[in-house]
């Protein structure tokens, strides 16, 4: 009995001792493989995105959280231009919700943005597989069934990540350098574009134009998506924030069955919510010219007309400050003129 | 869910074995059925109904012939029965069990072949009459073509006798949903497998930190290289007909390598998994790149495939009264040699084109079936002439140099297969082949081989995982146990060893930003 006792005490010492190994391994190995600064040199595919951390504390009014449909939808700059508001895009490739949710945290802890905008495509195409109307109910459940494991294994990825970076990261072993090593990350940089993704390339959406034309379906949001949108409303309440959805013009993503959808949830949980693709008639998108690809994204010329419509938006709903004149915010004037020599030159 | 996602490992898994060794003996292959169901409630939703409906079937007719057969012996047990009587009862038992084998074989295969192989079926009418019915919008229950197998399995082993009929349907049904085996088998025996999951194992140390070993090196097999490998080869056969020769070649080669490291390395997975509840799966893989011939490839490779079709398709075919007549017929006609010959191959005509088709519904897996076929009558046919030859050459066919060449040998032929089977049409197949020995030019290799969203270092770890694998396996076939040698090694090497592994996993493994989580490539047959 005293055997099996001992035994059993040095089996779980054991373990206890190689799980404390290994996750020593994981802090060190994530302070390792954490990139040191904030560009693609060091690592840091997504640097636009991160790039609040160079901006300076406390001075942005509105952040924008979403994909590649948000951080090619709105730009601050414009907005900046032609009101005077002080905004940021928090996106990435394909950023899941969850994503998303976590970049906000992190932002709070740098700014006090009045309001907060998710872009809602994230809602839909984070990841899983489309559900189509024309499906058989079945098939649409067992779609919804397997996104939903989808999405929580998400999460767990996600958080996972969140607490140990070596899991995000690990990918730079070929590529470390010396200074992994030996510095601390430093995310200061300041970039110009404020987390917005330049591009003039015109590639004209030729597809149906009344893509908003009304359906009976509505397109189910995934439960893992809803519980983070409720965290996100839960995260700008507790920040002192409004939180407000929005649906940037996307006619190869977007449609009246999602539109739906993300009403729904917004009037239950009185959350304001703008669908620009309501408006292209009112903004004068013009699908020849304003698509960076067949209408899956705005270009520069899209990003531009949606942005001064969410800023009139902005203006018609909350008391923002224009602040144009205010000297502490000289560097936006000085980015912007950056920022359109980049659109000139690109021209 | 998939058993290398975050879901499966940190949540379902973990939950699965505490409730499993916190519960009662008795009460622990509840644990086993329940979770097995919501594993498959998770995958295939309302189409459970489908897995529980074979379920249902084979536990019936398992009742039924455990019926049959008991009535049978009341009868034959009987007072003044003559043997004549007894006889022509068992006759008619017999007859009864075949028609129940029969109509579960219907049930399910029908089942299987309307869900799998329907619009293939259809394609066919259509181009055939030049009708233009549309496809069925049909789905796949997880895991069909492998339980299905299972499933008959148990009917066909009550009907021959090698197991008795099983009165709990719990039992029968967990043998036919147990996660492990779900998604890629191994295709297990009621025999061998339900008195294992049915009984409550003890906890037991050793063999559960050996399931975690096991489940290590699966995971690193195919995080490491095969869904590494898997980028380039998906970009290659996606750019069939701009790929250079050179490059096809190793796309095909990098295919072997991708689909032995995912299919061994889920069996591992599954293995280990199993290993943890204190179970003990059949094996699947037995090092098939060490054949000296294509037969015993297929020995070595998806060995409970194998083993299905020789013991359920093959000998009831072969052994047959026909084949039986046939061969007498063949001996008295052509001699001895065909006499063997003959049977054999018709029945392995069978299991060949069997065996192509349960891989999927299009023409190029049957063809690959067929490819096997063929290599190994051609085999068979010229066996009498190599050996002549040899002889006349003074070859010594036991010797090492022999034995090299007939695992190149084998190892080509299995490529020329797996190029079959990887390549989206025959033609694609077709042109690659022809590609790979007309279309060869070095120098593109080396500057357009970077060119498949694969960095060189992502070529080196491929390199440094196949001569791992290969060094592993010839440990292996010398008769080393690697891990019970591992566990006798002092605690500074068995952990240097663990922590080694860990770190490659975790660093080096293809998962997270810029990869995908691939489903297993069995899976999807």
């Amino acid at each position: 009995m005293e055997k099996s006792k001992k035994l059993i005490i040095q089996r779980i010492s054991k373990v206890i001792c190689f799980l404390l190994i290994f996750t020593a391994f994981l802090g060190i190995g994530s302070k390792i493989f954490i990139p040191k600064k904030n560009s693609t040199e060091y690592g840091n595919k997504n640097y636009y995105g991160n790039s609040y951390h160079g901006e300076r504390a406390n001075s942005i009014d509105v952040v924008v959280v979403g994909n590649s449909s948000a951080y090619k939808s709105f730009s601050p700059l414009e907005l900046w231009n032609k009101y005077g508001y002080t905004s940021f895009v928090c996106g990435a490739p394909a950023q899941k919700i969850q994503e998303g949710y976590y970049m906000l945290e992190d932002f709070f802890k740098e700014q006090k943005p009045k309001v907060v905008i998710y872009e809602t495509e994230g809602i839909f195409n984070s990841y899983g597989k489309k559900i189509k109307s024309s499906y058989s109910k079945a098939k649409q459940d067992l779609i919804f069934l397997s996104n939903e494991i989808d999405g929580i294994n998400a999460t767990l990825d996600v958080v996972t990540a969140n607490i140990c970076p070596l899991l995000k990261y690990h990918n730079r072993w070929s590529s470390l350098k010396v200074e992994d090593f030996t510095l601390e990350p430093d995310y200061s940089k300041h970039y110009v574009s404020k987390g917005y993704v330049l591009t003039n390339k015109i590639k004209p959406y030729r597809g149906n134009k009344n893509y908003m034309q009304p359906s009976d379906y509505t397109t189910p949001i995934q439960y893992t998506n809803l519980c983070y949108l409720n965290k996100m409303k839960e995260l700008c309440d507790k920040n002192g924030a409004e939180f407000v959805l929005m649906s940037s013009p996307l006619p190869r993503a977007w449609n009246d069955e999602r539109h739906k959808a993300v009403k729904t949830y917004a009037e239950k949980n009185n959350i304001k919510y703008l669908d620009t693709n309501l408006s292209i008639d009112e903004m004068k998108i013009d699908w020849s010219k304003d698509s960076c690809d067949k209408g899956y994204h705005l270009n520069v010329y899209g990003a531009k007309k949606n942005t001064s419509f969410v800023g009139k938006y902005l203006t018609d709903n909350f008391k923002l400050t224009d602040h144009r004149g205010d000297k502490a915010f000289s560097q936006w004037n000085k980015d912007y003129k950056s920022y359109s020599k980049k659109i000139k030159k690109l021209k | 869910m998939n058993f290398k996602e975050n879901i499966f490992l940190i949540a379902f898994l973990p939950i699965v074995l505490l409730l499993y060794y916190i519960l009662p003996k008795k009460a622990r292959w509840g644990v086993l059925l329940a979770s097995s169901l919501i594993f498959y409630i998770l995958s295939s939703g309302i189409f459970t109904f489908i897995m529980l409906g074979t379920s249902v079937t084979i536990y019936v007719a398992g009742l039924l012939m455990q019926k049959i057969n008991d009535n049978f012996k009341k009868q034959k047990s009987a007072e003044g029965i003559t043997k004549e009587e007894k006889k022509l009862l068992k006759k008619k038992a017999t007859n009864k069990k075949k028609l129940v084998v029969l109509a579960i074989v219907i049930i399910n295969f029908g089942l299987l072949l309307t869900l799998k192989y329907g619009n293939f079926f259809l394609g066919m009418v259509n181009s055939i009459f030049g009708t233009a019915i549309p496809p069925l919008s049909l789905i796949l229950p997880l895991g069909i073509s492998f339980y299905t197998l299972q499933a008959v399995s148990y009917v066909i082993d009550v009907y021959r006798g090698t197991c008795k009929a099983d009165k709990n349907f719990g039992r029968v049904l967990l043998f036919v949903c147990f996660f492990p085996q779900i998604i890629e088998g191994p295709i297990g025996r009621y025999d061998k497998l339900a008195g294992q999951l049915y009984e409550g194992h003890s906890f037991d140390y050793d063999k559960f930190m050996k399931g975690l070993q096991l489940m290590l090196w699966g995971l690193i097999k195919i995080m490491v290289i095969a869904d590494r490998a898997g980028i380039f080869v998906s970009n290659v056969f996606e750019k069939i007909y701009d790929a250079d020769g050179s490059i096809l070649l190793l796309g095909v080669l990098l295919y072997t390598i991708q689909l032995y490291a995912d299919f061994s390395g889920c069996m591992d997975l599954v293995k280990g998994i199993g290993q943890l509840f204190g179970i003990e799966m059949a094996d699947n893989f037995k090092r098939p790149f060490f054949s000296t011939s294509v037969n015993e490839f297929w020995r070595r490779w998806h060995i409970t495939l194998g083993a299905w079709l020789r013991d359920y398709i093959f000998y009831p075919i072969s052994l047959s009264k026909f084949f039986a007549n046939l061969s007498a017929k063949a001996k008295k006609n052509f001699g001895d040699f065909l006499a063997k010959f003959l049977p054999s191959a018709f029945a392995l005509f069978f299991v060949w084109f069997i065996n192509g088709l349960w891989h999927g519904a299009e023409v190029k897996y049957i063809v690959y079936g067929l490819y096997y076929y063929v290599v190994m009558m051609l085999g068979l046919l010229f066996e009498p002439l190599f050996v002549k030859i040899t002889n006349a050459l003074h070859i010594n066919r036991k010797s090492k140099p022999y034995f090299v060449f007939q695992v190149i040998r084998t190892f080509l032929l299995v490529n020329l297969g797996m190029l079959i089977f990887r390549a989206n049409t025959l033609a694609d197949a077709w042109y690659a082949l022809c590609a790979i020995f007309s279309k060869f030019n070095g120098d593109i290799f080396a500057t357009s081989i970077l060119s498949y969203k694969l960095h060189i270092y992502d070529f080196i770890v491929i390199a440094i995982g196949a001569v791992a694998l290969f060094i592993v396996g010839v440990l292996q076939e010398r008769g080393h146990h690697l891990r019970d040698e591992i566990a006798k090694r002092n605690i500074v090497i068995r952990w240097t060893i663990y922590f080694a592994a860990l770190f490659i996993l975790v660093i080096v493994g293809a998962y997270g930003e810029g990869y995908r989580v691939a489903d297993f490539l069995y899976a999807q047959f």
